[in-house]
């Protein structure tokens, strides 16, 4: 047994741990995407309410808005990810992709169901905060069946909630920082740092 | 040199079943026609692996049915992690011994 076919072995194990276990068909832009869909969002909610807007009706539009951009995230990170698996020949709809899935959804399902409750006792105060940090942990939760560089992606956000609840009264203005900065950031960053190696 | 060759397991030199392991070691479980399918192997190929590491007492096989197709799946033992890691710990110190 020489260097080279034992150097050759480890990587080939590396990779064959990596590909049978992890969830890999993320591509950067589709992180992208989701924070130019995030600001985009901002930006109308920003616009369309005034100071004398009914406190009511503004929740209304937010809501909507913040769902909208949910819902255009979700369905472009599924199309990209089907698309990359493809290129990359990995099957699309195997147990990797559920167990991912269900390990990404579950602080969300958790998360998105407080921030329900707290709309409807009428607690608005930390919701953008409970947003944020319950979408840090999903990102957490996910990076052990994904790429494990989510996890940093996922403590700026919990971060960046605590921030928010702290300071308090910026809510519009730490969403964006989060789902709009933070993701553009860490698209252009794993764009760099990993689809570009390859 | 020597040293480190001892702990290189036999098993383990033919590619397939260092993938095999390497499968099983990040996965609970594991089908066969998954198995077959991510290290690129015929049917015939990958039975014969699997049966001698099963006999090596690396690896057990698991027989059931998914309604009334019948389904092979694979699990590593812990004889056959542990003898995976030394083989790798083996090929970590060979590797360092000649850089």
């Amino acid at each position: 047994m020489n260097k080279d076919k034992a150097l050759e072995s480890v990587n080939e194990i590396k990779e064959l741990m990596e590909k049978s276990s992890r969830f890999v068909s993320l591509s950067g832009f589709t992180a992208i995407i989701a924070g130019i869909y995030a600001l985009a969002g901002a930006y109308t909610v920003a616009h369309v309410l005034t100071p004398d807007t009914r406190l009511i009706v503004a929740l209304q539009t937010s809501i909507v808005i913040a769902a909208l951009v949910f819902g255009a995230s979700a369905i472009t990170a599924i199309i990209l990810s089907y698309y990359k698996s493809k290129r990359i020949s990995q099957k699309f709809f195997s147990r990797l992709t559920y167990r991912a899935l269900w390990h990404f959804a579950l602080p969300l399902f958790a998360g998105g169901a407080l921030c329900l409750s707290m709309l409807w006792n009428g607690y608005y105060g930390i919701l953008s905060s409970a947003m944020l940090v319950f979408y840090g942990l999903a990102q957490v939760n996910v990076s052990k069946y994904s790429y494990s560089s989510l996890a940093w992606l996922g403590y700026a956000f919990i971060l960046l909630g605590i921030v928010d609840s702290i300071v308090g009264g910026h809510s519009l203005l730490f969403w964006s920082i989060g789902f709009g900065g933070f993701h553009i950031i860490y698209g252009i960053l794993f764009y760099i740092c990993i689809e570009k190696k390859k | 040199m020597i040293e480190s060759f001892q702990n290189i397991n036999k098993a383990f030199e033919s590619k397939v079943r260092l993938g095999i392991m390497a499968v099983l070691m990040v996965n609970d479980e594991m089908d066969f026609n998954a198995l077959k399918e991510l290290l690129s192997l015929t049917d015939g190929n990958l039975a014969s692996h699997t049966r001698a590491l099963e006999e090596m007492g690396f690896i057990v096989c698991i027989k059931g049915f998914v309604g009334r197709k019948p389904r092979t799946a694979f699990q590593a033992t812990k004889q056959g992690k542990a003898a995976f890691k030394t083989h790798i710990a083996a090929l970590e110190k060979f590797l360092k011994s000649t850089e």
